[in-house]
């Protein structure tokens, strides 16, 4: 989505832009490898005697083709190779070389990294890792969210919202565990296709353990429309996954009006949200997180106050096209 | 780092068994060993001390250590050598009886003389069709032209036991296969008797397994010919299956009265035999080109032993063996034989020097530290092996018509070179 409308608005101002991309898999190690060594081997100097004057690169391993004029925007790097390697969730770590391959993905950004002085990224969570892991200072842009004026507020409802992918690194489980602590009749809506049905099976047998069925509501996948409306009329979104990149979820629920709950170790939601100014921001524990519930469902004055600062906040951010352009060709 | 070590089992079949329990506690000290196997899906031998902590190093699946020499129980370990890339330590240099097995095994009898001339090319062509009916040509084969190459196709790093076998690999394998050679190891020395070497007669043993490469025939005719056989007397050890032969040449040479088979004996029998002897024969014409670990064991009892001089044997200082010319064999024995008689307290000090060899250069825990740090180095050139050795050139091999037409390619395979073995060029520098 981020380079449909980073094309779009380079095309708009008169620019020709393309998108290209690979299929990116990365198991077996032997498959990350090969698509490592694709990357490096494509040619983009030219078309058809035209020559491509410059290549915004913004995900891994793509950036990695070589070419004299780069810019970087970083979405997020391959994070099995860095921050999350000594997590659980790192699928490197469970290869038999996976340790080797990470050196070798750190190595090759390294060099990438090294041949740009144009290095931007969508939020200051991935440059602190840049920072961080490849030793190199980056600036942030962040990536303005799509058809911002369609968000609208139509009042604070009986409903926290929580739109996004159900995975583990999104912690639907957390929330759901915090349900179970929660003495109000309040409801979470969640919204978003599973990843792996085999996930989606294991959280709902969870919600039935727990006794929460009346607490959650699951709509999958949502049109944009229902996505606006289910913004417009919650009473607060929630987004707390782990150590997210981004996540368009923050701007777009403070463009609706709505307070963000978030956790300290959300990443890119902590970046737009002051606690107890435009949200919440509380420890990753289910007990911390449905006190925040109880909360916000007996304060809804809160709620809106806390909605109003965060449209306030969002449009002073001054999320616009025309300057991430300039930023990325200058 | 965590290692799988696949072995033969059993300490009282075989020396390699016997190695790998004597190495695996020095090992363990060092690093966990998660796995000790045979690749037959034997139990895990009692010399080995099971992990307390099991849980998988993260991105860093156990190195192979694999084991091979030239006897049939090794092709199982071979077999899952090519599957798996792994160290490979190699026990001995010519495994054509191994290669042999195998062609038998997998129903293609030609198989071991296409590996023959893959490694060695046309001119051993002759040699190798000869050697299926002539033993003096087989004895000129393996000598001459060792077959170890099939066997470490797949290997990330080799370990020999001696220079012989280091120069060989090194002047045959691709440019960079790593290599490193270290004296083979040795634990439980115990102090060794008082020997009277003026008593009568003079008590030679050998061990092991009596084939045409241990000279035991030649030894009977060097035997034969002084005027006083009975001055020596022998004994053998070990599984002898040709014991009716052996006897038949003893009494051909007028030495059976002397000799004395005692075949299979349990450990401490053995020991207690060692001790009680004067010298050790411990001959091989031709040699498969590897370390003896019955050499470490007559070391370790300070018993004077009779090796020929060639392979590992002959990389050995003077003083601490008896050396035998391969090609004035039987003369040099005889001599030998007289000289322990009429000179027998020159030869009290030859073992006593070979124990101090032993003890200097064969510890079992500057073996391992070594090993570790090599199978360490090893790991991290896995991934490019797999990438390079593996995928990029069977991908590349098919896709050209002449194999060695790869100009095409240069950019693929520079582009592969510098991602994966980033530090390749910095080796180069630092080798020069």
């Amino acid at each position: 989505m981020l380079a449909e409308d980073l094309r779009d608005n380079l095309r708009a101002q008169g620019h020709g832009a393309e998108i290209m991309t690979l299929p990116f898999k990365w198991y077996p190690q032997q498959t990350l490898v090969n698509t490592i060594l694709v990357s490096k081997l494509t040619d983009v100097g030219n078309f058809n005697g035209l020559a491509i004057d410059k290549v915004i690169a913004l995900k891994f391993p793509m950036w990695l083709i070589p070419h004299p004029d780069m810019s970087f925007w970083i979405l997020h790097q391959h994070r099995s190779a860095y921050d999350l390697w000594d997590s659980n969730l790192s699928d490197l770590a469970a290869m038999p070389d996976g340790k080797s391959l990470r050196d070798l993905i750190r190595r090759e950004d390294d060099r990438a990294f090294a041949r740009s002085e144009s290095l931007y990224t969508i939020s200051r969570n991935v440059s602190k890792r840049l920072k961080h892991y490849n030793e190199v200072d980056s600036q942030v842009l962040y990536p303005p969210p799509r058809a911002m004026e369609r968000h609208t507020v139509e009042g604070y409802g009986d409903y926290f919202f929580f739109p996004s992918r159900i995975t583990p690194i999104k912690r639907q489980e957390l929330i759901v565990e915090a349900l179970a602590h929660v003495p109000e009749p309040v409801k979470v809506v969640f919204a978003g296709e599973a990843d792996s049905p085999l996930y989606l099976e294991r959280l709902q047998k969870r919600i039935r353990e727990l006794g929460v069925q009346d607490k959650v509501e699951f709509c999958g996948r949502v049109s944009d429309e229902e996505k606006y409306r289910l913004y417009a009329h919650a009473l607060m979104v929630i987004f707390p996954p782990i150590d997210e990149d981004y996540g368009y979820i923050t701007p777009e629920a403070m463009l609706s009006s709505k307070g963000v709950l978030t956790l300290e170790d959300a990443g890119g939601a902590t970046e737009f949200i002051t606690h107890e100014k435009d949200g919440l921001i509380v420890p990753p524990d289910a007990r911390a997180i449905s006190l925040a519930l109880s909360r916000m469902w007996n304060d809804r004055a809160a709620a809106e106050r806390f909605g109003a600062n965060a449209r306030t906040r969002v449009t002073e951010l001054d999320l616009s096209w025309g300057r991430i352009t300039r930023k990325l060709l200058a | 780092m965590k290692l799988r070590w696949i072995s033969p089992l059993d300490p009282q079949a075989t020396e390699i068994a016997r190695y790998s329990a004597g190495l695996m506690p020095s090992l363990q000290a060092l690093v966990t060993v998660v796995a000790v196997e045979d690749a037959l899906g034997n139990d895990a031998p009692d010399w080995w001390v099971p992990p307390s902590d099991d849980s998988p190093e993260p991105g860093m699946a156990p190195l192979p250590v694999y084991h091979i020499g030239n006897n049939p129980c090794h092709l199982p370990i071979h077999e899952q050598s090519c599957s798996e890339p792994g160290l490979v330590v190699l026990h001995d240099l010519s495994l054509v009886d191994l290669a042999r097995y195998m062609s038998h095994e997998l129903g293609q009898p030609e198989l071991w003389k296409q590996l023959m001339l893959r490694q060695h090319g046309d001119e051993v062509r002759g040699l190798v069709n000869r050697s299926e009916t002539s033993q003096v040509d087989y004895v000129d084969m393996t000598a001459r032209f060792p077959l170890f190459a099939p066997f470490v196709e797949n290997a990330l790093g080799i370990v020999v036991h001696s220079r012989y076998a280091r120069d060989a690999l090194l002047d045959q394998l691709p440019s960079g296969t790593p290599v490193l050679q270290l004296p083979l190891p040795f634990d439980g020395a115990v102090p060794p008797a008082d020997r009277d070497y003026r008593a009568r007669p003079l008590r030679f043993v050998f061990c092991g397994h009596v084939g045409p490469n241990r000279r035991l025939l030649e030894f009977f005719e060097a035997w034969g010919r002084l005027d006083n056989p009975g001055a020596i007397a022998l004994e053998l050890f070990g599984n002898i299956h040709n014991r009716s032969e052996l006897l038949q040449y003893a009494e051909h040479f007028g030495v059976a009265a002397h000799l004395d088979i005692r075949g299979y004996v349990e450990d401490q029998q053995l020991e207690k035999a060692l001790q009680s002897a004067h010298f050790a024969i411990n001959l091989r014409w031709p040699t498969m080109g590897e370390a003896s670990a019955s050499q470490l064991r007559y070391w370790s009892a300070a018993l004077p032993t009779l090796v020929t001089d060639v392979g590992w044997y002959a990389e050995l200082p003077d003083e601490t063996v008896c050396k035998i010319s391969s090609r004035r064999e039987i003369d040099d024995i005889a001599d030998l034989l007289q000289d322990a008689q009429t000179s027998p307290q020159e030869y009290g000090p030859i073992g006593r020097r070979g124990l101090e060899y032993l003890l200097a250069r064969h510890s079992a825990r500057d073996y391992a530290r070594e090993l570790v740090s090599f199978a360490t180095g090893l790991l991290e050139r896995r991934l490019s092996h797999r990438v390079i050795d593996q995928q990029l050139v069977s991908t590349i091999a098919a896709l050209c018509e002449n194999e060695m037409n790869t100009a095409l390619f240069r950019d693929a395979i520079e582009v592969a070179v510098a991602t994966v073995e980033p530090d390749q060029t910095e080796l180069e520098e630092d080798r020069l």
